[in-house]
């Protein structure tokens, strides 16, 4: 049998054993209410359907604040042409909670529950839920700060991003926060320490800072501990972090020069960060259809990659049949024994087809005009120019003018 | 007809203001969207400007730490609050910001026997996977997921603390 038939079969028999697809979002994750601004609130939390199907959720209030919340629907019916709705969410919070300092948390859950079916004489039901958070400080009397890390880590000699987000829990204005982080490698040893300018927090107030390092370090597991300094307390967290991250990394898939209908050349560039040569490094991308069903698969030549090695690894889709739209696909890249897997969405439209994740994009709505800046500027040059010149005759002609004016007087 | 030096000293600073005010108007950088403050809970956002080059982005409004788009350009935004502004290469615009939210959401696929739970949102989630005997908690970073066997399942996701 020749390879390609076997790769048909296969996908086939793939199609054929992914029964199901079930999927739902909400939105925010989680939503912090500043108690100062009142006991009252109202927000919307955003219920997903990104699979595009015939779903119920039901929504309802979990927590020791449950009684306090009311949603504006217990109940939704999406259609597959409807792929999100918002739900209105009120928080009206007695007065005594004001007395009770510290974090208070509900939950609005969102639950899909699709049919129970048979499927292999087993009774198969999936109940599918997502929560979103509702988190209510309630400041302490005192200063009290809280804080928390976030890592952005990048590969060595790369920099690497430290986000510190401190939070005046207290009633009061607290200042000169010394903030510093340091860095340690695996033995606990401090590498670096990175440090900022005071900060000052009014009460209930949240700040984010930023620090970057440059890891000018050996790949491996680092932490991070950021510690916020006021009066005599400290504030402390701690993150581990990796510099380097896999030994091999995915650093971008792209396809370019594409026309629908035509075969799609894949591009993935892949670097080796680590020490070790890999003889087998291949990638494998599962293309999936709106069902979730296999639609395609994408695969490279295996090659090697040695140690500091970047490569380009090249898959052929054949885009014959293809509608344009967006798709699911799932990537792997094999390297030795190992695999990096991803999941990304591919946009294919009539001449190109954009690999995408969560996304941000800059669009110029109107291009910028360079010739008519550059000819006002030379303008404006000339402009100035003659003012000056003009300005020097103008002076040096009236001074001349009072001498003569001078000189006849004299005379 | 005769102008005189101060006349046409007149004249050019007439020109002269007459061009900034040119300048001033049709060449400084101005932001369209995404509105200050916006909440955004799509996984794709569009900076979108007039007059300007490119988009200068940070999570910070000093602008330490900044990343610089071009038109085109696609990158990974977490969740959290984001600036912005515009730059040309005579001016700058306002700076806004705007804040992309967490998104909690799974996706459920039955394949054969097992059943495979990918994290559809853009943020890490602690799933919990009940069935009747145990219960199982996992934390998937975006775009991961995990393989469980078929049954009863009654599966939570959340957002990691």
């Amino acid at each position: 049998m020749k390879p390609y038939c076997l790769l048909l079969f296969f996908a086939a028999v793939l199609i054929l054993l992914i029964e199901n697809v079930y999927a739902i979002g909400i939105s925010p994750g989680r939503t912090t209410i500043d108690i100062s601004q009142g006991t009252e609130k109202s927000f919307s939390v955003e219920i997903s359907n990104s699979e595009a199907k015939d779903m119920k959720v039901l929504l309802l209030v979990k927590g020791e604040l449950k009684d306090f919340i009311s949603l504006s629907e217990k109940e939704l019916a999406f259609s597959p042409s409807e792929s999100e709705k918002e739900v209105s969410v009120k928080v009206n919070l007695p007065d005594d909670i004001l007395s009770k300092y510290g974090k208070h948390v509900a939950e609005v859950v969102a639950i899909e529950a699709p049919e129970n079916k048979v499927s292999d004489e087993t009774i198969v039901g999936v109940s599918m839920s997502v929560v979103s958070e509702i988190v209510v400080n309630v400041p302490y009397p005192d200063e009290f700060i809280e804080i928390d890390l976030d890592v952005v880590s990048g590969g060595v000699d790369e920099i690497s991003r430290f986000y510190v987000s401190l939070s005046n829990m207290g009633e009061k204005l607290v200042n000169n926060i010394d903030l510093k982080l340091d860095i340690l490698d695996s033995d606990g040893e401090v590498v670096t320490q990175l440090k900022k300018e005071k900060v000052d927090l009014a009460a209930l107030e949240r700040k984010e800072i930023g620090f970057e390092w440059l890891a000018d370090v050996l790949a491996g597991t680092y932490k991070a501990r950021a510690t916020a300094r006021y009066g005599n307390r400290d504030a402390v967290v701690e993150k581990e972090f990796s510099i380097g991250g896999e030994a091999v990394e995915l650093i971008l898939v792209y396809v370019k020069d594409f026309q629908l209908g035509s075969i799609a050349k894949f591009n993935a560039v892949v670097e080796n960060k680590g020490t070790k040569e890999y003889s087998t490094v291949y990638f494998d991308m599962i293309i999936l259809d709106e069902q979730a069903g296999i639609m395609d698969e994408v695969k490279s030549p295996t090659d090697s990659l040695s140690s500091g090695e970047r490569k380009e690894f090249t898959g052929y889709w054949d885009t014959q049949g293809v509608k344009s739209g967006i798709y699911d696909s799932r990537f792997t890249l094999y390297y030795g024994e190992k695999k990096l897997e991803k999941r990304f969405k591919i946009k294919v439209s009539d001449n190109s087809i954009e690999i995408i994740g969560a996304t941000g994009m800059a669009i110029a709505s109107v291009e910028p005009g360079y010739n008519l800046v550059n000819i006002l500027i030379a303008v404006i040059v000339v402009l100035f120019i003659a003012v000056v010149v003009l300005g020097i005759i103008v002076t040096k002609r009236r001074k001349k003018k009072k001498i003569e004016r001078g000189v006849r007087i004299v005379k | 007809m005769k102008i005189s030096y101060a006349c046409l000293l007149i004249i050019c600073l007439i020109f002269l203001a007459a061009a900034f005010f040119l300048v001033f108007i049709f060449f400084t950088p101005r932001l369209v969207s995404p509105i200050s403050g916006r909440l955004i809970s799509e996984s794709e956002i569009s900076f979108e400007f007039e007059n300007a080059d490119y988009v200068i982005l940070s999570r910070t409004g000093e602008f330490e730490d900044s990343l610089i788009l071009r038109k085109g350009v696609n990158l990974y935004l977490e969740p959290g609050t984001y600036f912005w502004k515009a730059k040309s290469n005579i001016a700058e615009s306002e700076v806004r910001n705007f804040t992309i939210q967490t998104r909690v959401s799974i996706n459920l696929l039955e394949i054969n026997r097992s059943i495979e739970i990918i994290n559809s949102g853009n943020t890490e989630e602690n799933i919990t996977v009940k069935n009747n005997e145990t219960v199982v908690y996992f934390v998937i970073n975006p775009g991961e997921y995990i393989e469980t066997e078929k049954g009863e399942l009654n599966i939570e996701a959340r957002e990691l603390e």
